[in-house]
């Protein structure tokens, strides 16, 4: 747990920015709608505006305080920043601008190499493409390895998935849950839709014209009555082992009859509800994949649940509420999924 | 001769961009920073050498360089001769009259660039110098390049100023436009042919070379 202590009170014409935040979160998230103020306040965190007064600190660490005249320099502040339009620098290379971060931190700060976040994050595939060829994912994953390269003391994500289509959205929440496990950086994300800040953030402040109107944990703070509209498309790249078997997370994952070129992988897609989901093994059932995982972390809302498992791969599924009650499923509980042939979507 | 003409041509142009570009640098570099009254002013003067008729821009400089000037009486006490009616005066001139040529590219470049992308620079721990030579110079070098050859074909072609303030001493201040003034003036034809079509070659040349940016940074724009 990161501890964020935030106090900005800044007027520009006729908008008055007022906050205090003093949560502790690994992701805290920042929610508000358009003309809010959260931009403006995390780039007052960043350091790219300055506060008429206030305090910023995060894990002790003081950025800002107008009572003692300190306000560190941005380059000193070390916060990363990954924005929704990129801002990448079109001069250089992917290698050249995840290099950027690190060759620009002092030698005895650095703690992750590039080629540590370029494995971590599996975009080792991209490093000597221009950042012209790059897709809006791509950008914004090559964004966040820039950032995390430099070491930094947090991160600062200002809508990072707004302008992505919902594949890459899935991949980008996948990589930053990632982040929060393995790295231990505190995380400040910015959003205007709350299923965003319910799979990523634990801790949420909800700001409102200028002003922190809520703040708390997330799942309480947002009683999601759209959550039972919402459906998560898992993507995945399969390697074709013959016409009729694929092999999803180590295991096969059969497929009715479609001839494949084997040399390459196959992006298939499952839809979250099209995924049952059972405690014990199932025998005697008709469908075909029954995957073994581990329940990692789940979101209640209403009368649906949507479950993250572990199954060698992250995969989402969604049950009723009274479902989830009677499986006596928590975090760590062993689960079975059990995929219809039929609803396994190719994606070409 | 021809050839000294060509050289000394060359040579005054050199300098003259030497001693814009770096100011042009500087100014385009911190303009959103100034206030907006400073800034109107600034551009205001920046393009007053295209309004005025360089004639009087020499004129001015004379006044300001000659022996008994401000900056004439400073030079001298530094370096120890006079500056009027010397290359260098020319290259001066030359300068004054090429800069809004140079700094208004350079301007716009450097105002096209996200400041996003420095802000995104400075929170992976670059510093101002370091954004500016690493990410802004880099991105601005297509408007650097052409500020660069206009201001450079601006200076090649000057004729008002220098003769105001570097006379037109064969050998020592005679540029190709003043060189093609003397041949007017004497009626020799041979000669005028050869500095004009000297003169039409080297504008061809460095237009080219404008155009040929222009083009490249459109299509690596629309590329982006």
């Amino acid at each position: 747990m990161h501890s964020f202590k935030i106090q900005v009170f800044k007027k520009t014409g006729n908008f008055l920015l007022d906050i205090f935040i003093q949560q502790q979160a690994d992701i805290l998230g920042l929610y508000g709608v358009s003309g809010s103020g959260k931009t403006t306040l995390l780039n007052c965190v960043a350091g790219f505006q300055q506060p008429d007064s206030g305090k910023i600190e995060i894990d002790n660490q003081v950025f800002f305080d107008a009572s003692k005249n300190t306000n560190m320099l941005i380059e000193k502040r070390r916060l990363g920043y990954v924005s929704q339009f990129s801002t990448l620098f079109p001069n250089m290379s992917v290698n050249k601008n995840i290099s950027f971060g690190f060759d620009h931190t002092p030698k005895n700060e650095r703690i992750y190499s590039p080629a540590d976040i370029i494995s971590f994050l599996g975009i080792g595939h991209l490093i000597d493409r221009n950042i012209n060829g790059l897709s809006g994912g791509e950008k914004q994953l090559v964004s966040l390895a820039r950032a995390i390269a430099s070491s930094p003391k947090g991160l600062l994500l200002d809508e990072p998935l707004s302008s992505l289509d919902s594949r890459s959205k899935i991949g980008l929440i996948q990589k930053i849950r990632l982040i929060k496990t393995e790295l231990n950086i505190p995380i400040l994300y910015v959003s205007h839709s709350p299923s965003e800040i319910m799979f990523l953030c634990d801790q949420v402040s909800v700001i409102s014209k200028g002003n922190i109107i809520n703040s708390g944990k997330s799942s309480i703070i947002f009683n999601y009555d759209d959550l039972n509209n919402i459906d998560i498309e898992n993507f995945f790249e399969c390697e074709v082992i013959d016409s009729s078997n694929l092999k999803l997370a180590h295991q096969k994952i059969f497929i009715s009859n479609k001839i494949f070129d084997t040399q390459n992988k196959i992006p298939i897609s499952l839809n979250s509800s099209d995924i049952i989901v059972s405690t014990n093994n199932p025998a005697g059932i008709s469908a075909q994949n029954v995957f073994y995982g581990k329940l990692i972390d789940y979101f209640v809302s209403g009368n649906s649940v949507l479950i993250l498992s572990d199954i060698g791969e992250e995969i989402w599924s969604k049950i009723t509420l009274d479902s989830f009650n009677r499986l006596k499923l928590s975090k760590g509980s062993d689960i079975y999924l059990i995929i219809k042939t039929s609803n396994i979507n190719f994606q070409n | 001769m021809l050839l000294n003409v060509i050289l000394l041509t060359v040579q005054v142009a050199v300098v003259a961009t030497a001693i814009n570009l770096p100011l042009s640098l500087i100014i385009a570099n911190y303009q959103d920073k100034l206030p907006v009254k400073f800034k109107f002013v600034l551009d205001v003067l920046i393009s007053l050498p295209l309004a005025l008729p360089p004639v009087v821009t020499g004129y001015f400089l004379l006044i300001l360089f000659s022996p008994n000037g401000f900056l004439g009486d400073m030079f001298y006490s530094v370096f120890g001769f006079d500056i009027v009616f010397t290359w260098f005066s020319a290259s001066i001139a030359s300068a004054l009259v090429s800069f809004p040529l140079i700094v208004r590219p350079i301007m716009l470049s450097f105002a096209n660039i996200d400041p996003n992308l420095v802000n995104s620079a400075r929170s992976l721990g670059a510093n101002k110098f370091q954004c500016f030579y690493k990410i802004k110079l880099n991105l601005a070098l297509p408007g650097i390049l052409a500020g660069i050859i206009l201001g450079f074909t601006r200076s090649l072609g000057e004729f008002g100023a220098t003769i105001m303030v570097a006379g037109n001493i064969p050998g020592k201040t005679q540029t190709l436009p003043l060189a093609i003034y003397t041949s007017v003036q004497v009626g020799d034809e041979s000669k005028i042919y050869v500095l004009v079509g000297l003169s039409i070659g080297l504008a061809l040349v460095s237009l080219s070379l404008y155009n040929l940016i222009l083009y490249r940074d459109k299509n690596s724009n629309k590329n982006r």
